[in-house]
């Protein structure tokens, strides 16, 4: 009890000691709960984003962590100030025109602006990796995204097809079309980009910022997701093909298309943890 | 923080939702009601035959109004018309440039070009693509439009769309393709029926269509 009713002081203590910027932070989150409903929805409808749920838990997690290293009372940072106006006039122009992924940056944008003002240079080097994880809750428009990851999904089809006709399955790849005895794979994704990009990018970036030294490593193994995000893209592929030719396809629609998600992402995970492994030794001096 | 400062904040904070909120509040409705049901399938000698959509395709496009048919004439001629509407409200889905769905399904693009089609007193600003599946050779014309005018770019078309909403217009979305053999006869046939084709397509969507500057 004695430890509950302590915690519940520290708490209390906490908030009158911020309680302006909680006030302005709980302002915004009310104020934004149309744009962070279409987001949650977006995270419900797109398989590529569902990690968005994760990512503002993670995010918060990221800065409790770290509370005891941030001083206060601190210098606010009026360089805060440009961030929040970015955010707030960006914020205007998503909304009449309509574009939410301006809109959902210029969130971010406002809320950084306004935290950094707050904590101060010092304490927000500590915390900026939070803010900058935000965005990968984000999806990115279609148009780009496709442009961008479009030739590796073309590439990631052409390789699974070299691997299926070795093991002996008899395929044609077309585009991102496979076509194997009575099935075709992939027709409804043929001009869909590469999946689970930014998931893997965004666990990437988390895993080198927790557990990478420096500031090159990190970023080579946020960079490896996607030549990884590729490799995990022909496992996948290559999964699905093999059980539809070698089970059933209907074996293959039902099981492996709703199993193919998490065998990417484990996949992806354990590529990305040896990744991570190799970038983190280091030889012992002599 | 000081109390100052807060206040300042809260002023922007509050000033910034209210203006979205105003900008939502004043913006048009999407045309609603777009029935393609009433489409002509028969165009002079042209006659059609509408070809059933894929329903992961519809999926993944989800357009609030979608026409697919192949026009035949008597000499042995075909076109491919394919055109799809989206309200402005439609956040699920969205239209695909056939630079990604043509190489998708494993059709070489081997050339582009820009391609100005007349209609009414206006031109269409489409594009052109020379494509090759095996032995196959087509021509895909294709353009967006926009209540801020058309265009086969996929970044103009995002720009006009935020152009529109800016000026309060309706940021409702169409595609327009046309297929076509490659060869010269059918291309001479394809010229034809797209500019009436195209009149068409602009009676039942709720766009305008492009007026001579």
């Amino acid at each position: 009890m004695n430890q509950v009713a302590g915690n519940q002081a520290l708490l209390a203590k906490h908030l009158k000691a911020h309680l302006y910027p909680y006030l302005l932070l709980g302002a915004i989150v009310l104020f934004s709960l149309p744009i962070l409903w279409d987001l949650v929805a977006d995270w419900v409808r797109d398989d590529n984003y569902s990690h968005g749920f994760f990512i503002i838990p993670i995010s918060i997690w990221l800065i409790y962590r770290q509370r005891h290293e941030l001083v206060f009372p601190a210098k606010p940072a009026s360089s805060g100030w440009i961030l929040f106006g970015l955010g707030a006039f960006g914020l205007a122009v998503g909304v009449a025109a309509n574009e939410y992924f301006s809109t959902r940056v210029a969130l971010v944008l406002l809320v950084t602006g306004l935290v950094l003002y707050y904590v101060g240079k010092e304490n927000f080097k500590k915390i900026w990796f939070s803010f900058f994880f935000l965005l990968f809750m984000i999806p990115i428009p279609a148009v780009i995204y496709n442009a961008a990851t479009f030739p590796m999904q073309l590439f990631a089809s052409d390789i699974t097809v070299s691997m299926l006709q070795a093991i002996g399955v008899p395929c044609v790849g077309k585009g991102n079309v496979i076509q194997l005895p009575e099935y075709s794979l992939e027709v409804l994704e043929a001009c869909s980009g590469l999946r689970s990009l930014v998931t893997l990018m965004a666990l990437a970036a988390l895993y080198g910022y927790l557990t990478l030294p420096g500031k090159v490593r990190p970023v080579i193994l946020f960079l490896a997701a996607i030549p990884i995000a590729i490799v995990t893209n022909i496992f996948r592929i290559f999964f699905t093909a093999v059980t539809a030719y070698a089970i059933s396809t209907a074996f293959a629609e039902d099981f492996m298309h709703e199993m193919s998600g998490l065998l990417v992402f484990i996949t992806a995970l354990a590529l990305t943890l040896i990744l991570g492994g190799i970038l983190k030794w280091r030889r012992k001096p002599s | 923080m000081a109390k100052k400062t807060f206040l300042i904040f809260l002023g922007l904070v509050i000033a910034t939702f209210a203006f979205c909120a105003v900008v939502k509040y004043y913006r048009p409705d999407p045309a609603h009601g777009v029935e393609l049901s009433q489409f002509p399938l028969r165009h002079g000698e042209w006659v059609a035959e509408q070809l059933p959509i894929a329903a992961g395709v519809v999926d993944i496009l989800r357009p609030d109004a979608i026409f697919n048919a192949i026009y035949s004439n008597p000499q042995g001629d075909q076109v491919d018309l394919f055109f799809s509407y989206f309200a402005g409200e439609n956040t699920q889905g969205g239209v695909h440039s056939p630079r990604n769905c043509m190489p998708g399904s494993g059709w070489v693009i081997l050339k582009t070009e820009p391609r100005s089609i007349p209609i009414g007193n206006g031109v269409i600003p489409a594009s052109r693509l020379y494509v090759k599946y095996g032995q196959a050779l087509r021509v895909v014309d294709y353009w967006y439009i926009t209540s801020h005018g058309e265009t086969a770019n996929d970044y103009t078309l995002k720009f006009y769309t935020m152009v529109s909403a800016l000026q309060f217009k309706p940021t409702d979305v169409a595609f327009v393709r046309f297929v076509s053999p490659a060869d010269s006869t059918s291309l001479a046939q394809l010229d034809q029926f797209e500019q009436e084709m195209s009149q068409q397509v602009y009676t039942l969507l709720p766009f305008d269509p492009p007026a001579s500057n």
